[in-house]
């Protein structure tokens, strides 16, 4: 275990990419151990990791999330939310929370939510006279909310690796995802409120119709995938399809903004973020197996028993130990590495595994918007060209509400499994 | 030419994944008619994706890296780390490139049964066509190749670089543009 990750940090400062850090720490690990014949085996394990019904969600919702924006949909949401919201003290911030709300139900990353909404609302508020890092900040945090609201890639990948249902993890997002919604949005009024932020111009109520109405075809892509999953009229890779089949008939026939040049690179484009996605997938099962050799994580997840048996201080101790760990890796390794320990401690816990994931999930996606490692936070530093410190400074009350809906999530089960409850999977 | 046949790959691969599943569910619910092949093929198609285009998601930048270490120990020094650590994983793709071949070829004798599903419905006869899975497992020690290639390519440049008086190490603390988490 200790070479093992003592390896993987050592690899990953030397420059190394994560994913291929983590490979590597298996290969150093099985080889000083004079286990070196089962390095035969990493192929086998890397194709059984990728093969996988449940995984092909991923570049479909991928595309489907590409395709939309790629056919102009930002700006339609972003109008949206505007026509809602921005007539309010602090307008424009609200709309910034309202237009990731929308955005998570399209795509299933964090990062695509933070690139897309922070080219559109970064300079807008910084020209309506709102502070850049703050533009910036509050940019980053609300593009959490993008894994948490289905459909989320994070969610998928936690689903394979624990065998939890992925169309359980995706009702059980909503709540959770509205909660961290409307308490930045609660942030981002009293602020405007205290700090005098400017009001948008009222829009009138036929063009707030019409807003509503340019936008809606892309709003009804999550109502389809959900709705399709909940009424079990198809799986949720099915789904996926399904939703890159309308993606595409609104992009190109509806809003005609997607020309077939668009096409090719959209699908060259999701190849390649699939591929860098994956890869990590892939060394998955060589790292459950590596530490799983002398029965590590049970004898970790009964070390962590032993150090107190009271399940909320050893909730507590989870949420601080994931929230650390998100803050210096990125969401998907850190989760590939700790699942075996929390799937044991899960047990001893009698944790639902719908509700351990929602807590890994926001734990490590918060840590997306954390410096020293944070990928939101570096996209939009670089959109707003604005240091790293200062939107770091501002990052922090937001990032108190979003740890303060985790603790509520982490304690109030129901938040995340009364949903699910009421369908039947 | 060669960002052209990827271009090609990525749109039979993920297209054709697409169109297939979409297929399915037109299958089932409009012709209640399953394609009982769909879901094996678009497995062995998201296997092709993923090692295909590893090569070019290292090119983009899409592997994450931290540098922020590495920036921080002098021009010298982290050209030197930089330089091991590459090395370490040319070595280790290499590895997969050489296991995986001989994965592939253990494979030879196993057969897909999705291509003789199609195979039937196609042709209407009930003779199998014994597609050897070596084609499915081909897709690691390629993808892996051509990964490696990127990576020689790559560290020759920050070699070039070093040597020009540069610093080749990237100042950016977290190389990204924009992986999808």
């Amino acid at each position: 275990m200790g070479l093992f990750l003592g390896g993987f940090l050592g690899f990953l400062a030397i420059g190394v990419p994560i994913a291929l850090a983590l490979g590597l720490a298996c290969a150093a690990y099985l080889l000083l151990t004079g286990n070196a014949d089962l390095l035969r085996a990493f192929p086998q394990h890397m194709v059984s990791g990728v093969d996988n019904f449940i995984l092909l969600t991923i570049p479909m919702f991928l595309l489907a999330g590409n395709l939309m924006n790629a056919g102009g949909i930002t700006e339609r949401l972003v109008d949206c939310a505007r026509a809602i919201v921005g007539h309010v003290r602090g307008g424009l911030a609200l709309v910034n929370v309202v237009a990731s709300m929308f955005f998570s139900g399209i795509s299933g990353a964090a990062t695509a939510d933070a690139s897309a909404l922070g080219t559109v609302l970064i300079p807008a508020m910084e020209k309506e006279g709102y502070p850049t890092t703050y533009a910036a900040a509050l940019t980053a945090v609300t593009s959490v909310i993008g894994p948490i609201i289905p459909p989320s890639i994070a969610m998928i990948i936690y689903g394979v690796l624990s065998g939890t249902s992925i169309a359980k993890l995706f009702v059980a997002g909503i709540v959770p995802g509205l909660l961290l919604g409307f308490g930045l949005m609660g942030y981002a009024y009293v602020t405007a409120r205290r700090r005098g932020h400017p009001v948008s111009q009222r829009v009138s109520l036929p063009q707030k119709f019409i807003a509503t109405g340019r936008a809606a075809p892309a709003l009804m892509l999550p109502v389809i995938i959900l709705g399709g999953i909940l009424s079990g009229i198809f799986s949720p890779t099915e789904s996926a399809a399904v939703a890159v089949i309308y993606a595409l008939l609104v992009s190109s026939l509806l809003y005609r903004t997607l020309r077939l040049s668009d096409f090719w690179r959209t699908l060259n484009e999701t190849a390649i973020l699939t591929a860098g996605i994956m890869l990590i997938v892939a060394v998955a099962k060589m790292v459950a197996f590596v530490l799983g050799f002398d029965n590590v994580p049970a004898k970790v997840a009964t070390a962590m028993l032993n150090l107190t048996d009271d399940p909320i201080l050893l909730l507590l101790l989870v949420n601080l130990f994931l929230l650390l760990l998100g803050l210096f890796l990125e969401p998907l390794a850190a989760m590939i590495m700790t699942m075996p320990v929390l799937l044991e401690v899960a047990k001893l816990l009698e944790l639902d595994l719908v509700h351990l994931g929602m807590i890994v999930v926001l734990n490590l996606v918060i840590g997306l918007a954390t410096p020293p490692v944070g990928l939101c936070l570096f996209i939009v530093c670089a959109i707003g060209r604005v240091p790293l410190e200062g939107v770091s400074r501002a990052a922090l009350p937001m990032l108190g509400i979003c740890i303060g809906v985790l603790l509520l999530v982490t304690f109030i089960p129901g938040l995340t499994l009364f949903l699910p409850s009421l369908f039947d999977f | 030419m060669y960002i052209r046949t990827f271009e090609v790959a990525a749109a039979v691969l993920v297209g054709g994944t697409a169109a297939i599943m979409g297929t399915q569910v037109f299958f089932r619910y409009v012709l209640n008619d399953s394609l009982i092949w769909a879901e094996e093929l678009c497995g062995y198609m998201l296997v092709w994706t993923t090692f295909l285009f590893l090569g070019m998601a290292f090119e983009r930048g899409e592997l994450v890296t931290v540098n922020m270490l590495l920036s921080r120990i002098g021009r010298i020094g982290g050209f030197l780390c930089l330089l091991a650590g590459y090395l370490i994983v040319i070595a280790f793709l290499g590895m997969l490139v050489f296991y995986g071949y001989e994965f592939a070829e253990f494979n030879t004798i196993t057969t897909i049964p999705a291509a003789d599903f199609i195979w039937a419905g196609l042709s209407g006869s009930d003779k199998a066509l014994n597609m050897s899975a070596f084609w499915i497992y081909l897709a690691v020690p390629i993808g892996c190749g051509l990964l490696l290639v990127h990576v020689v390519f790559w560290l020759c440049g920050r070699i070039a670089a070093f040597l020009r008086g540069e610093n080749p190490v990237d100042f950016r603390e977290y190389s990204n543009d924009g992986a999808e988490v």
